[in-house]
């Protein structure tokens, strides 16, 4: 039985591999999507992942970065720093704004840094200087790549033009593009002074950022304070949803469509074999064998298309990287464990499709000639 | 050992309800005994591959019980005929139905993949069929590339496999030339003569008469004396065999003139080229001898 349901599938090898093809392409479309979705969660809150603070203070009421706003007066920072367990305080300020380079208008984020900031500033450099002085600005690599500036060109932040002293690497995404000044030029393109954005505070060693976290609220008035993850989730969790559905919808889109060709397939098939499966069933097969033999049918098709999508996946995402560097991809464990569900989903429902037409196979047409 | 290996008692089988109804089997008695070679005919549409269904257990019978020796199939759940048909009826068809993408040994040994445990045995009974039915060559040969009387004997073979005591052949060789025809024709002789298998054969093949233990003629659904007048001879155009054309069902109408064949593959040659065969000279209907049944 098991013979015949392989060799029956392999009779028409190119049927059978357009038919995997397709399929693989809906699933490696899921895939993609997934994997968009996850590279780009990770890269939104890169900055905030690499920043060095365990715990993260702002205005109160505001609970994320992304598309936020927060004024603190800087004295706070000292209050800050006067609660127990914090061993250091920097202090950012931070803007959303629209910025004018290479002719086209850029959504990004501005984190203006002390001169003696340490852990706020970019964590890895492509080239230029670490830290920008008055007047210059920090931009990512990928940004750079995209609109064709190099170090010494112009950018306009608002009303205000910067040098470019410096590319950063892995400060880029779809989401948003982080951008280094000084802050008292950032203090002059926001027209304010003696303000601050957020704080990035250390812990003392043994101290928990969740219990400093509470500390610091409740001994400083009209603050946040969150410790680090919770701060990153909030912001993950802010930035994803506005892009959520859309990739739920197209992950959707694309295990449908591996559905509909896996089921498509496996029903032309069974409707090439309705001839053989009435045979068989004159000969003694029950309905339950021709059910199992098509969902054994449809379960290799699945297996090899997830395999094939995700073999074409892994050439794929390195060859994006190289070529596409604004979009960063990132295939995760759990991704392949769901493609890997979808695959046996879309096995189980094209196995179904068929089994009404397997059922009425009426075995006395073998005797039709 | 009862050696009613097959009965059909007061068989009925119906088609359609009300003003539509068709009694495609009206109230046939049958019993096969062990080893018996019957020979059903009768005109198109009579009833005998709804006859033949029911017998096989492919079809419930309306009215009426089937019994494989002794044991009432009609009684059994739907559930449970698949087993019957794997292990007590080896079916024949006239199309051969063998599963193209399976090798002629793997056709043979489909069925006894069907019966649990039945593999273990099978394969020396696959060899000993392959070598008898002179299969041996063609053993990893697809159906695609077998002619048509190797195919037959493929699918006698595949009907043995499980040692059934009921052969149910249907128009055997209705898809092959006369000479492959009379060499099946001859191995389901062997089978129910050698072997003690029933074996009830559907044909309009004359020539199944000869090698016929019992004659069953079916006619509207019921089992009826064949009548003399039943029979008009002529000859197949092509091979030139003797053709019953009141019961034939190969018809090919030609300059006015209609044609009966022993075989889809002596029609098919004469449909190729049928002024070949008219200009040779085919029995002109005037001519044509009417034969008496003895």
């Amino acid at each position: 039985m098991w013979r015949w349901t392989f060799k029956s599938l392999v009779a028409s090898p190119l049927t059978l591999a357009m038919s995997i093809a397709a399929a693989a392409c809906a699933m490696l479309l899921a895939i993609l999507f997934e994997a968009i979705y996850a590279g780009e969660a990770k890269q939104v809150v890169a900055y905030l992942e690499n920043a060095d603070a365990d715990v993260w203070v702002m205005q109160g009421g505001v609970s994320n970065m992304h598309m936020a706003t927060s004024y603190l007066s800087d004295w706070k920072a000292h209050e800050v720093r006067d609660v127990d367990g914090v061993a250091s305080v920097e202090s950012i300020l931070y803007l959303n704004t629209v910025i004018d380079a290479g002719g086209k208008k850029w959504f990004s984020f501005i984190v203006g840094l002390d001169s003696s900031s340490k852990g706020a500033g970019p964590w890895s450099m492509a080239e230029g200087k670490p830290m920008p002085g008055p007047g210059d600005a920090i931009v990512p690599r990928v940004f750079a790549d995209m609109t064709g500036l190099q170090l010494g060109d112009i950018v306009a932040i608002t009303d205000r033009k910067f040098r470019i002293s410096g590319f950063s690497a892995d400060t880029f995404s779809m989401g948003n593009t982080v951008i280094f000044v000084t802050k008292p030029d950032l203090e002059d393109v926001m027209s304010s002074l003696d303000i601050v954005s957020f704080m990035l505070v250390k812990a003392n060693p043994g101290v928990s950022p969740d219990m400093l976290a509470r500390r610091i609220e409740s001994n400083v008035t009209k603050v946040s304070a969150l410790p680090s993850h919770a701060f990153v989730a909030n912001d993950r969790s802010m930035v994803m949803q506005m892009g959520v559905e859309t990739i739920a919808l197209m992950t959707t889109i694309g295990g449908s469509l591996a559905i509909l060709l896996v089921a498509f397939t496996v029903y032309s098939q069974i409707a090439r074999q309705q001839r053989e499966l009435a045979v068989a069933k004159a000969l003694g097969a029950t309905n339950r064998m021709l059910l199992m033999s098509v969902t054994a049918q449809a379960t290799a098709i699945s297996v090899i298309s997830v395999l094939v999508a995700l073999l074409l996946a892994l050439v794929l995402v390195p060859l994006t990287d190289a070529l596409v560097p604004q979009v960063t991809l990132r295939i995760t464990g759990s991704a392949i464990e769901r493609i890997a569900v979808l695959g046996v989903a879309v096995a189980l429902v094209a196995s179904l499709v068929p089994a009404r037409r397997i059922a009425r196979a009426d075995p006395v047409t073998a005797f039709h000639s | 050992m009862n050696e009613h290996v097959l009965e059909g008692r007061n068989l009925v089988k119906t088609f359609g309800a009300g003003h539509t109804e068709v009694r495609a089997v009206d109230g046939v008695s049958l019993t096969i005994r062990r080893g018996e070679l019957v020979l059903i005919m009768g005109p198109s549409g009579s009833g005998k591959t709804t006859l033949v269904s029911m017998l096989g257990g492919l079809l419930r019978p309306t009215e009426g019980r089937v019994l494989i020796e002794g044991s009432d199939i009609t009684a059994l759940p739907e559930s449970a005929l698949p087993q019957i048909r794997a292990r007590k009826v080896g079916f024949v068809f006239q199309a051969f139905n063998l599963l193209e993408a399976l090798t002629t040994e793997e056709n043979i040994l489909f069925p006894a993949r069907l019966v649990p445990g039945g593999i273990a045995d099978a394969r020396k009974r696959a060899q000993s069929l392959i070598e008898r039915l002179d299969l041996v060559k063609r053993r990893q040969a697809l159906p695609g590339t077998l002619s048509g009387g190797e195919k037959q004997r493929v699918a006698i073979a595949r009907a043995l496999i499980n040692a059934p005591p009921v052969i149910l052949a249907d128009e055997p060789t209705g898809n092959l030339d006369s000479a492959s025809g009379q060499e099946v024709m001859m191995v389901l002789h062997d089978i129910a003569r050698d072997e003690g298998r029933s074996v009830i054969l559907v044909t309009h093949d004359p020539r199944a008469e000869d090698v016929a233990d019992r004659i069953l003629w079916l006619e509207d659904g019921e089992f009826r004396d064949r009548k003399a007048e039943h029979h008009q001879w002529t000859r197949d155009p092509v091979c030139g065999m003797r053709v019953d054309e009141w019961t034939a069902n190969l018809r090919t109408t030609f300059a006015g003139q209609s044609f009966v064949f022993c075989s889809t593959r002596c029609q098919q040659r004469f449909e190729a080229d049928p002024a070949r065969y008219v200009a040779q000279g085919p029995v002109p209907a005037q001519d044509r001898r009417q034969e008496v049944q003895p």
